[in-house]
């Protein structure tokens, strides 16, 4: 089993669909993975947007994270499993050595 | 054993949030003391050129100072001086060649040029790489 953090920055229905498969696949295969939205990607995390996308991602067991100050600078409250979180935790995973993929 | 991350910057600053997200990582990784080497390519060059200056913001009524523009130029010598402070070190190759073509060789202090050989030594021998690529 391999620790995958993808980090998604584009708005969701304007590129983001490969990593998002990328990482329901992968986690449904057994993996470890962390999906972690930043800059416009987070916009996956507000309600009404990509919905059964991020119902897809939960039920396959991905931990979706975003980064909080993207966010608030949004005004994006997270709903559907996506958790606010800091860019330490990024940090966290590169210090880790889990493999981390910028889509 | 000391944590060695390795970064590969694409995007120019002002136009770009990851620009802005990179230097975020750099930071919190700085201020762990963390050895840390990014190659600056493409428009990325641009992120330390000694160049960029403030200025006024006459729509709101904000002179040079009270706009206190803020300078990724400024940023990278505190994220220097924020790993070595931590033990840490800043290892910054901006790719020569596409300084060159952008007339981008007017860099801060402690940065040096190189290209994708430095990147690929780096990446043999750290903790781990992150390669933020520009956006197609």
């Amino acid at each position: 089993m391999a620790n995958y953090t993808f980090i998604a920055s584009r708005d969701p229905v304007d590129g983001d669909a490969m990593v998002h498969e990328l990482s329901r696949d992968l986690s449904s295969a057994g993996h470890d993975v962390v999906l972690f939205l930043v800059e416009n990607g987070t916009f996956l995390a507000r309600s009404g947007v990509c919905d059964d996308v991020k119902a897809e991602l939960a039920d396959a067991g991905v931990t979706m994270l975003a980064d909080a100050f993207a966010l608030a600078e949004r005004g994006i409250e997270a709903s559907g499993g996506v958790q606010g979180a800091s860019l330490e935790t990024l940090v966290d995973h590169l210090a880790a050595g889990r493999k981390v993929v910028w889509h | 054993m000391s944590t060695t991350l390795t970064f590969m910057l694409m995007d120019p600053p002002f136009e770009a949030t990851r620009s802005t997200t990179a230097l975020r990582l750099l930071q919190i990784a700085a201020e762990r003391g963390y050895n840390l080497n990014v190659l600056a390519y493409e428009g990325a060059v641009y992120v330390p050129f000694a160049g960029q200056t403030g200025h006024p913001n006459p729509v709101h009524g904000h002179d040079v100072g009270e706009e206190d523009h803020p300078l990724p130029r400024e940023w990278v010598r505190i994220i220097g001086e924020t790993a070595a402070s931590n033990g840490g070190s800043l290892d910054w190759v901006n790719c020569g060649m596409c300084a060159d073509e952008r007339g981008a060789n007017d860099a801060v202090d402690g940065v040096r040029r190189g290209g994708p050989p430095a990147l690929a030594a780096w990446m043999a021998s750290s903790t781990n790489t992150l390669i933020i690529p520009t956006r197609a």
